[in-house]
């Protein structure tokens, strides 16, 4: 097994590496190799950056290059563990930008990085085929006794702030720059290999999130209504139907449950 | 060996939905590149002379989704090779049983011809930092560096390449000489080598060292694949180094080393890497030409000699 | 409250004008290039110091704003005022 002082270099090495000072480096290096230790550093710190910026393009933009790279030097800085695959690298970068001060004045940011964070989760999610919606019984009495299996990319978002609007408007190349303010459901689905993003209005949402628990059609009606107040349950469940929402349907048995 | 002919035709075989046994996953000893998303729709109209292709299985390591099933497109029409930045072999310490299990997995379902790794280090701690980190070249690491490949090999039930990283800083004088560390982890583990020419040709600049005399010292029995890429120059305050960048056409230094090696070893699979500043397909495609004309080259020479 | 007759009628309704979903008729040949986060083996792009000395600012000595998109971004209140997303416009808002 590897010696003592094998592992020290790369303590060293690695402390240097996450320094905060641009021209650390390992002690033991004479100044010329000293300076050389920095093609190690900015790989390290470019890889992690790019990665970060990768997989939240939007709030790239919204704060810009400059402070998005020194945002996710903060946020790398401050990880005790990371790993050894970057397709889903960031999962706590919403969390971390909540915390951060200096993005206090974007009080939406955070959840805008959620937002991108679930679409990155579930453009790699398992693959599994949508609801066959021709296979559902037509009788709606039927229907509302059923309950339905969330496909494997499904997911829902809800936040105070506009984000689906702010993340819309950054995807064009000239944001729109007007956005009411108001909480909004994101959903996102990925049938196939394009990942889609829906607003979805408060009821909708909310009977979206009743038939993810496992409710039936009638009970998720039933309990948003309550507090929503009565919506179209027929555009409501068509709309997640047409997204790819579901893999499977089932009719609810009582007894068994 | 296969002739470049057999090589074409191979790649010519394939059918619209993948099933392991439609394409061989032999890789042949010709030019392959990098697979890049953004080639895709190029390289389905026109593969050129590239009759083979190489990822980062660490890219792939996830559920489902597109990029999972680009590379099953692919798979049905070309052989693949898996290329590993993660396991940091070079701690010397036993790989990361859940990677292995995720690499174990896409070697399963993807069949490819070959699998390779590095002589490097990129996590600490369970901290990955993104980077190809220079080993300590010590005789305890060699151990460690041996049983290391040997769980990788036992576990995914196939030999890999082990490959010569580009370094930047000087090692100590106590430490072995990077190819004669190649060379006995080769023997010792039974791993081939997979041979980064530009990356000797940037270490030799920056260490300081004779990049012929490293071809030369390469062990040709072991070597099972051969890359190729551009590197920049970095001023450094003064003290130009070498950066192994993948951003640029292969230079021509770097043509003359393969040529030396391959002349002496004979042709092996010739991999053209590109990962910044990435070029349209067809000049990618042309570098992987140029590799197959050195390997002609190579071949004429060993018909007259016969 | 709806009666039950009601939403079962308007989900038929909904059911039987339901299209076959697109993505699951198609064979969708377009993987929609995602790059996010990928691993690879080449040095950094560009020199020795991109990534690591040009930005150096840490906790009290922050001095960075915010200069994207969010600039000209103004979420538009219910009250009638609007708020920029620039630090000095939103510092109202902050406790």
């Amino acid at each position: 097994m590897s010696a003592r002082p094998e592992l020290a270099y790369r303590q060293q090495f690695t402390q240097a590496l996450l320094a905060r000072a641009a021209d650390a480096h390992p002690a033991n290096l004479a100044p010329h190799e000293a300076r050389r230790f920095r093609v190690y550093r900015n790989n390290v710190h470019t890889a992690l950056i790019t990665a970060l910026a990768d997989a939240y393009p939007v709030i790239q933009r919204l704060v810009g290059e400059e402070f998005f790279a020194a945002m996710a030097r903060e946020f790398f800085l401050l990880e005790h563990e990371r790993e050894s695959t970057l397709a889903l690298y960031g999962a706590d970068f919403a969390d971390f930008i909540e915390q951060f001060t200096p993005a206090a004045s974007l009080p939406y940011l955070a959840d805008v990085a959620r937002l991108e964070r679930t679409r990155l989760e579930a453009l790699h999610a398992a693959d599994a085929a949508v609801i066959d919606a021709s296979a559902l019984p037509t009788d709606g009495e039927q229907l509302l006794n059923m309950t339905f299996e969330p496909h494997p990319a499904l997911r829902l978002l809800s936040s105070a702030h506009p984000v689906v609007s702010i993340w819309l408007a950054n995807q064009a190349d000239e944001p729109q720059n007007i956005i009411t303010a108001s909480a909004e459901f994101a959903l996102i689905t990925r049938p196939r290999f394009v990942v889609n993003t829906l607003l979805l209005d408060q009821a909708t949402g909310r009977f979206t999130r009743q038939l993810m628990q496992g409710h039936t059609l009638q009970q998720a009606y039933t309990n948003t209504s309550s507090i929503a107040g009565e919506f179209d349950i027929g555009v409501a469940f068509s709309q997640l139907l047409e997204a790819g929402a579901f893999t499977d349907a089932a009719t609810y048995q009582e007894d068994t449950k | 060996m296969l002739s470049r002919a057999q090589a074409a035709d191979d790649s010519q075989s394939g059918a619209d939905d993948f099933e392991a046994a439609d394409i061989p996953a032999d890789i042949p000893a010709v030019a392959g590149t990098s697979f890049k998303p953004e080639h895709a729709a190029d390289i389905e109209r026109d593969p050129g002379e590239v009759a083979w292709f190489e990822v980062h299985p660490e890219n792939y390591m996830v559920a489902g989704g597109p990029r999972l099933a680009q590379l099953e497109a692919l798979r049905a029409d070309f052989p693949i090779s898996l290329h590993g930045v993660g396991m940091s072999l070079g701690t010397g310490e036993l790989p990361d049983a859940q990677h292995l299990q995720a690499l174990r997995e896409l070697v399963n379902r993807f069949q490819p011809g070959l699998v390779s790794e590095h002589l490097a280090w990129s996590s600490h701690d369970g901290l990955y930092l993104a980077d190809l980190l220079p080993s300590a070249l010590t005789r305890s690491m060699l151990d460690g560096v041996v049983n290391a490949i040997d769980k990788t090999q036992q576990t995914l039930g196939r030999q890999i390449l082990i490959e010569n990283p580009s370094s930047y800083i000087p090692r100590p004088d106590s430490w072995l000489p990077e190819i004669q560390f190649l060379n006995e982890l080769a023997q010792r583990s039974g791993c081939g080598l997979l041979v980064d020419v530009n990356n000797v040709f940037v270490s030799a600049h920056n260490l300081k060292f004779n990049a012929n005399d490293y071809i030369d010292a390469v062990p040709g029995e072991a070597v099972g694949e051969i890359h190729l890429a551009g590197h920049s120059v970095d001023n450094n305050d003064g003290d130009p180094i070498l950066i192994d960048s993948h951003g640029a056409t292969v230079s021509d230094e770097v043509w003359a080393l393969y040529q030396r090696l391959i002349s002496r070893i004979g042709p092996r699979p010739t991999l053209v890497e590109w990962d910044n500043d990435l070029p349209a397909w067809s000049e990618l495609r042309a570098e992987a030409q140029r590799a197959n004309q050195h390997i002609d080259q190579v071949i004429q020479v060993q018909r007259e000699a016969s | 409250m709806k009666t039950q007759i009601a939403l079962a009628a308007t989900l038929t309704a909904m059911v039987l004008a339901a299209p076959m979903h697109a993505s699951a008729a198609a064979k969708e040949k377009c993987y929609g290039v995602s790059l996010a986060g990928q691993n690879d083996c080449a040095a950094g792009p560009g020199t020795t110091c991109a990534g690591s000395s040009t930005v150096d600012y840490q906790g009290n000595a922050w001095t960075l704003v915010p200069k994207g998109t969010c600039e000209s971004t103004v979420i538009s209140a219910s009250d009638g005022m609007d708020r920029k997303g620039s630090l000095v416009a939103l510092s109202r808002d902050l406790p």
